[in-house]
């Protein structure tokens, strides 16, 4: 079954004239192949998926010269027939299966009601396919994982869960929606290996993706769109290895893995560190009332002008230490000192927050979105001269601030929902920096960026560390990321510390096998 | 297992407490209000009692004590589960209860249920459907405004004078319950429908309903299997804040329709003073009241098994 686009185009009314999201696009779709479409946020990919299944919604004005699937062209397709061939001719997988599957749901209803909706089977027919298709997607103890919710499945295995639920009906054509944003590399490079799988088994894919070094990995051809045009499509390794378009070109390099690792040392450890964490140990009490360890014997020390990055997977400790770090989740041992003094000390006596109040402002903190951190009601200039009128300093700083976070002063009067998501993050960075701190918490700061947007923002980063000689405790994902910005590592596994040292090192040479996995899942995604 | 049990003994003392309050609060505002409960058991102002009588009245009711030893000795008796005579009906407060809590408890549930029914029927079919959403949405509001009392006489005039469909007045039948019901229902079932519009609207926008309809599910069985399970849950806490709307709301409805029932009996006693029987009608709601949130939460978790453990 081959799915053939025409000159395919979509577009939306809006009040001010009509808004073209995609423009011109052509290609097929065989089996056993994977077409992928690369681009921005905003660029137009989602909604030529969603197009190709009739969901692109009501508003939504789809023509094409030729949009047919298997000899049937869908451009004439009435509502009934769209439900038919949606799930059974063409599945689709959206991210994050933790909002992408009910999540009141068990998985293995979810999966069942792809089989339900299409008549297929009795109910007991249905249960055993669902058994089935767990396996198939490696879920070990799929009996027990279909009665389980999202929630309650680590998320690989939820991922896999999602996957099953689109491949019930075998379709022949699968679309994946940025099928592994946001999730770990061990986890993305489990989903690689299984899309890979079904390629191999002679499904079609539609891969949608803004991570170059994920689709170089498994699509034969692809196509980069920008504001909703085509700039560059052809094969793989001609488009990504020698771009011809300047937007491509950007789109790769871009990739932190292409930026040269950071340059260590120029300023040395000699200097007494700004903070230093000492065992740390947090216990939470569960659903069911027995205590489980969160954190256990967490320490390290930080100097000032330099980067300690925090690597694991979620759910490993990560931002709980950053929070006691930052003072807002009390440890059950262990003891922070941060400038000198006593900043965090475990257990129920802990330091009052009026001892820390003098020092409060020496400590920073940015957020992956930083959106919910500002109050909608107020414009960039109110969020900014709050930040400064608590570092004590007023007048015409607004407009440095502004400048030294590269934006213009016009942003001043601007809220923070009309700004663009590096828009934003510039304004989070300068937040952050209007109190003239020592250190910087950051967490995930560039994870929801978009590539060409995520390398700014790093740049920035970087130039104001050495202007100001801030200290950064750096958490992300990313080991692109981490390697580009990080002086030190900490891999982080369970709530435990399993490996720390300077970041060239730990990188390059990994001593624990737990980081040796995370660096592999890290290069079978960028192998590009 | 201790552990659920904790949380069974927090909730006990928590309910436990709310009823001292409603009997406390009961107690100061009847002896703040103007008025003398003496005359209620003397018959009225009407019988015109001797002085003599009033004081031995005052004696034996116990009403010449201080303030603090009334105050306790009627908590105590409270605690006894003795809830007293009514002054001015001359029997027991529970017998009255066994009388009238059965009729206000059928139009609370009734009105409730109809409630339910109409906003459901107003939300998800309408739900993100331009106009039709628009004009639903318009209906709710005007409903959510209505006040009960003029609602009701609307109904009584044109149901049941002009065109005598329903009976008027009375208790007799589900015939009988109708009218009250309906006067009840259409201003909470407008407040339900807002609620539940809001969350049915936000749930229709998640990811997981694309994934849905990208399995071939019909537009209805989106909106029935997914979306309206998420919509419920704020509607679920909010109907027990209904439960307690509805006896207040029950106090005028039952007199305009001349309904035997809580609500008037509970006006009828502060109207005349008769302390046991106020508090006794005040306890009983207090108590329905604690048993539809009990209820609630069992609800929620049903409908939200994530919540399962992180309710107290």
């Amino acid at each position: 079954m081959i799915l053939e686009v025409e000159n395919l185009s979509v577009s939306f009314p809006t009040p001010t004239g009509e808004h073209v999201a995609v423009h011109d696009l052509s290609f097929t779709l065989q089996p056993g192949r994977v077409v992928a479409l690369v681009g921005e946020s905003g660029s137009g990919k989602s909604v030529t998926a969603r197009s190709l299944i009739g969901l692109a919604g009501a508003q939504a004005r789809v023509s094409a010269r030729r949009l047919s699937l298997g000899g049937q062209d869908l451009r004439t397709l009435s509502p009934r027939d769209w439900r038919a061939l949606r799930g059974r001719d063409i599945g689709m997988v959206l991210q994050d299966a933790l909002v992408a599957l009910d999540p009141l749901r068990p998985v293995g209803r979810e999966i069942a009601e792809s089989l339900s909706a299409h008549k297929w089977g009795t109910r007991a027919e249905r249960n055993e396919r669902v058994h089935n298709l767990l396996e198939q997607v490696g879920i070990p103890d799929p009996a027990l994982r279909a009665r389980q919710r999202p929630d309650e499945l680590s998320g690989g295995l939820r991922q896999r869960a999602l996957i099953a639920s689109a491949i019930a009906l075998s379709p022949p054509l699968l679309i994946a929606d940025e099928p592994t944003t946001a999730l770990d590399p061990s986890v993305q490079a489990q989903i690689l290996r299984l899309l890979g799988r079904l390629r191999d088994n002679g499904t079609g894919l539609l891969l949608i993706s803004h991570d170059l070094g994920f689709v170089a990995r498994l699509a034969d051809h692809v196509i980069v769109l920008h504001h909703g045009a085509v700039v560059e499509q052809g094969a793989t390794a001609q488009v990504l290895g020698r771009p011809v378009h300047a937007y491509t070109r950007t789109l790769r390099d871009a990739d932190p893995v292409r930026h040269p690792p950071r340059a260590t040392a120029h300023h040395g450890t000699e200097t007494a560190p700004l903070l230093t964490a000492d065992g740390l140990s947090l216990d939470r009490r569960g659903p069911d009332g027995v205590a489980r360890p969160i954190l256990s014997d967490v320490g390290f020390s930080l100097h000032p002008g330099r980067t300690l990055g925090l690597i694991g997977e979620s759910g490993s400790g990560k931002t709980t230490t950053a929070r006691i770090v930052m003072g807002l989740t009390q440890p059950d041992t262990g003891e922070v000192t941060f400038l000198g003094e006593r900043w965090v000390r475990g257990g129920r006596q802990g330091v009052p927050e009026g001892d820390r109040r003098p020092r409060r402002r020496a400590m920073a903190m940015i957020y992956q979105d930083p959106l919910g951190s500002f109050d909608p009601r107020w414009t960039v200039r109110d969020i900014l001269a709050d930040a400064l009128s608590a570092a004590g300093n007023r007048d015409h700083a607004i407009a440095t601030l502004l400048d030294r976070v590269r934006l213009p002063a016009s942003i001043a009067a601007r809220r923070p929902a009309s700004l663009s998501g590096g828009q934003r993050q510039r304004v989070a960075i300068a937040r952050a920096v209007a109190v003239r701190p020592a250190l910087i918490v950051c967490d995930e700061p560039v994870s929801a960026l978009d590539v060409s947007v995520q390398a700014q923002v790093l740049d920035l980063l970087e130039e104001l560390q050495r202007e100001l000689n801030m200290a950064y405790l750096f958490i992300s994902h990313d080991l692109g990321v981490i390697r580009r910005m990080c002086d030190d590592v900490l891999v982080m596994q369970s709530g435990r510390i399993v490996e720390a040292g300077p970041a060239a090192e730990i990188l390059t040479a990994p001593r624990h096998p737990f980081t040796r996995t995370l660096l592999d899942a890290a290069q079978d995604l960028s192998a590009a | 297992m201790t552990h659920l049990l904790h949380r069974a003994a927090w909730r006990l003392l928590g309910g436990l407490l709310v009823l001292l309050a409603a009997a406390s609060l009961t107690f100061a505002a009847l002896h703040l209000t103007p008025g003398d409960p003496v005359t209620a058991i003397l018959g009225g102002a009407a019988a015109n009692p001797t002085p003599e009588a009033i004081a031995a009245a005052r004696h034996e009711y116990g009403l010449d004590r201080p303030l603090a030893v009334q105050y306790g000795l009627y908590i105590a008796r409270i605690a006894r589960g003795d809830l007293g005579q009514s002054f001015s009906q001359h029997m027991p407060v529970i017998a009255v209860l066994r009388a009238q809590a059965p009729p206000t408890l059928a139009l609370m549930a009734a009105s409730l249920a109809v409630a339910w029914l109409l906003a459901l029927l107003s939300v998800v079919p309408t739900a993100r459907r331009g106009m039709a959403g628009a004009i639903a949405s318009t209906l709710e509001t005007i409903s959510a405004g209505l006040p009960q009392f003029w609602l009701g006489i609307l109904l009584l005039w044109g149901l049941a004078f002009e065109w005598r469909l329903l009976p008027p007045a009375g208790n007799h039948g589900l015939q009988a319950l109708v009218l009250p019901t309906l006067s009840l229902a259409i201003p909470l079932a407008g407040f339900i429908a807002q609620v539940m519009r809001e969350s049915f609207d936000l749930a229709l926008d998640q990811p997981f309903i694309l994934t849905a309809r990208a399995r071939g599910l019909s537009d209805g069985a989106v909106r029935l299997r997914h979306a309206l399970r998420h919509a419920l849950l704020p509607c679920i806490g909010l109907s027990t804040w209904a439960v307690g709307a509805l006896v207040g709301n029950a106090v005028a409805i039952e007199i305009i329709f001349s309904r035997q029932g809580l609500g008037r009996e509970l006006f009828l006693s502060v109207a005349t003073h008769d302390m046991p029987l106020v508090s006794g009608i005040v306890l009983f709601i207090a108590l329905t009241y604690i048993l539809a949130g009990l209820a609630a939460d069992t609800l929620i978790v049903l409908v939200d098994p994530r919540l399962k453990g992180t309710r107290p």
